[in-house]
């Protein structure tokens, strides 16, 4: 019964996962967040003039924010942005897809480990994973690359399972281009390739293996090339290993405590964050993160009910998959959190995004147990499961996006819609404050909002001046920390400042307030000036 | 007053004319509701249960003999501990980072009912992570 309505259901899972990661797509979250823009703005850039923001032209890292990020992501969104113009949906709708090749992948590899019923569990756990549901719906170079990453394991199991040579070519491709992807890939694909291999030795040959190697290889060739070149600046490696970390920096340069116990500290981080990553609380309770502070409503990585099922397939593993497919889907399991372990900073949701696939593995193989065995316990972990679900489409798709808007930077696209529709981005002088926040104690990019949006195009950007006092200049657009004291108002001017910075006696004759850009909470984020002298 | 006489905002105007901004507030009721309190003891209990917060309370050393003898875990033991971890998380008992010094009599009875069977390789390991613990901690 399950074999024969087997594709039909893939396509009903594949079409339900479409629905919950593209609906209202620019709405939620909100605003686009500080790393999207970013994404946005350079994708945007090179499919118009061929360089980035910064000016590199076809750069294989891309310089943001003090680090740099893969290319991957920002060259396979040209076509969406010129498609579908200059908006979030154009920037975001590459990762949404990688979401749903990522939940059908998922099927496919548990039909090829089990059977088509264990398959279509894994896919309704995928299809409605918080963690999936979240990240698909954002710019993510690290879901294009879990996407890939997916596709790679399953051409390397079509080769595995059914010696469909074109399976080692697909899974090359993939796996190559999800080191171009995000920097997690670069050190966990090779492992997982050659530990793959390793696990299932007998299944190929050793030229089968080597040509494997050498066109994946040659797949990644330009990245590392570019690596070697740029002596390891452009990647995260170079900025963003645990030892950089702050707390820990400081404490190894400045503690009096002696060497040894030094050492042992930094020594024993990666361990202490590896089992942060593996925390139950991250994983079912908290990691998701939606709300600024700590809310009931808050979400793990997975479904609460999850655990039952993960726990189920990790005790009875042994019963439900054989030999090799066992010491793999362990081998996959206890990796995929080693590159966030080594990284610096808190618990990063984005970084450990490969443990999604084997834990859901495990819990859909927890479920074909339960269902075999223990089918009333199906019946009411499923309706648990369906509850929780509608609790988290609540939390997600209705609170956050009115919530979480301070932390998208949300205000800046807003503000400037507010100018073009008012004609007022026609006035001489456009002033723009690069803070925000309730304290304006955030420092945002709005050069990058105001660009995307359609201020000016990518070729203004590369005229932009930068000046320790007056901030970013572009054109007639200056975003910078706004010190009214300091402020010498021009005429035909337009300020758009944080609500928190008003202006000050010595200025405020001078300046008539004309609006405010409230975030979607009603708080109040940014107004709008303009200079006295202009009706 | 009319929330929204100052206000331009295309977007904040589409929650409004959708009925986005108005239903959350509701539903909060819902959700900040006596029934689903549960999730936030269910938050504490996951976290204390965590091996790394088990690592901050026990060591290196401590956690390496709760695994290594994990089999021999009788159900009196997985009981006592559930219900320090479950009655803390309910904050019945005292707050969550103090609970684990009720479950720790637990562990020091456990781990030294089994100093017997730390032998050979077992208690190489043990006190290696000991002396790390005694450093780093």
């Amino acid at each position: 019964m399950v074999k024969k309505f087997y594709w039909l259901i893939f396509i009903l899972i594949g079409l339900f996962a479409v629905v919950l990661r593209v609906y209202r797509l620019d709405l939620a979250p909100s605003h686009l967040s500080n790393d999207e823009i970013s994404i946005a703005f350079d994708s945007y850039s090179v499919g118009e003039i061929g360089k980035d923001e910064h000016g590199n032209s076809w750069p294989l890292a891309f310089e943001s924010h003090a680090t740099y990020k893969a290319p991957l992501y920002a060259y396979l969104s040209v076509p969406f942005i010129k498609v579908l113009g200059r908006t979030e949906t154009g920037v975001r709708l590459l990762s949404s897809l990688m979401g749903v090749v990522l939940v059908l992948v998922g099927m496919e590899l548990l039909r090829l480990f089990k059977n088509e019923r264990t398959a279509i569990f894994v896919g309704l756990l995928l299809a409605t994973n918080p963690w999936n549901v979240y990240s698909s719906r954002m710019a993510y170079e690290a879901n294009l690359g879990l996407g890939m990453f997916g596709l790679g394991l399953l051409g390397l199991f079509y080769y595995i399972k059914k010696k469909k040579c074109w399976g080692l070519v697909l899974s090359s491709l993939a796996m190559g281009l999800s080191v171009w992807a995000y920097h997690t890939f670069w050190v966990l694909t090779p492992m997982v390739m050659l530990g793959t291999i390793y696990i299932y030795r007998e299944r190929f040959s050793w030229r089968r293996v080597f040509i494997y190697l050498v066109m994946s290889f040659l797949v990644v060739l330009p990245i590392l090339l570019n690596f070697v070149g740029s002596l390891g600046k452009t990647t995260r490696a170079g900025t963003e290993m645990w030892w950089q970390d702050n707390q820990l920096s400081t404490y190894m340069a400045d503690s009096s405590d002696w060497w040894l116990k030094k050492d042992l500290v930094l020594a024993t981080t990666p361990l202490l964050n590896y089992l942060q990553y593996v925390g139950f609380d991250y994983s079912f309770s908290k990691g998701l993160d939606l709300f600024e502070s700590r809310e009931v409503l808050d979400f793990g990585w997975f479904l609460p009910v999850t655990i039952v099922l993960f726990a189920l397939g990790l005790f009875k593993l042994n019963s439900l998959v054989k030999g090799k497919d066992r010491s793999f889907l362990w081998f996959l399991l206890l990796v995929t959190p080693i590159v966030p372990a080594l990284t610096k900073g808190e618990v990063a949701l984005i970084r450990n995004i490969s443990y999604t696939l084997p834990v859901l593995m495990f819990s859909g193989l927890g479920m074909e147990y339960l269902w075999r065995k223990k089918r009333s316990l199906f019946r009411v972990l499923s309706v648990l499961m369906v509850l929780s679900f509608g609790l988290f489409c609540l939390a997600y798709y209705v609170h956050f996006p009115i919530s979480s808007g301070d932390r998208f930077q949300y205000g800046y696209k807003q503000a400037y819609e507010y100018l073009k529709e008012n004609e007022l981005d026609s006035y001489d002088w456009v002033v723009v404050e690069d803070r925000f926040g309730p304290y304006a104690q955030f420092i945002g990019v709005p050069h990058l909002y105001f660009g995307y949006f359609g201020a000016f195009d990518a070729r203004e950007m590369q005229t932009r001046k930068s000046d320790k006092d007056k901030g970013l200049m572009i054109g007639k657009y200056r975003f910078t920390e706004i010190r009214w004291n300091s402020e010498e108002i021009k005429k035909n001017s337009i300020y758009v400042a944080s609500q928190y910075n008003l202006p000050t006696e010595k200025v405020s004759g001078k300046l008539r307030e004309i609006g405010v850009v409230r975030l979607p909470d009603f708080k109040e984020q940014f107004v709008i000036y303009v200079s006295q002298d202009v009706d | 007053m009319n929330l929204f006489n100052y206000v331009y905002d295309g977007q904040l105007q589409r929650y409004l004319r959708e009925g986005v901004v108005v239903r959350p507030y509701i539903l909060r009721e819902f959700v900040y509701g006596k029934d689903l309190k549960i999730l936030l003891v269910w938050d504490s209990f996951l976290k204390m249960s965590s091996l790394y917060n088990l690592i901050k309370v026990l060591g290196f050393s401590g956690l390496f003999v709760l695994i290594a003898f994990i089999r021999e875990v009788k159900t009196k033991d997985i009981l006592w501990l559930g219900v320090v971890l479950l009655s803390s998380s309910m904050a019945v008992l005292t707050d969550t980072k103090k609970s684990y010094l009720l479950a720790l009599p637990l562990l020091i009875v456990f781990g030294f009912s089994r100093v017997e069977k730390l032998k050979g390789k077992v208690l190489f390991i043990y006190l290696l992570l000991f002396i790390l613990d005694l450093i780093v901690w």
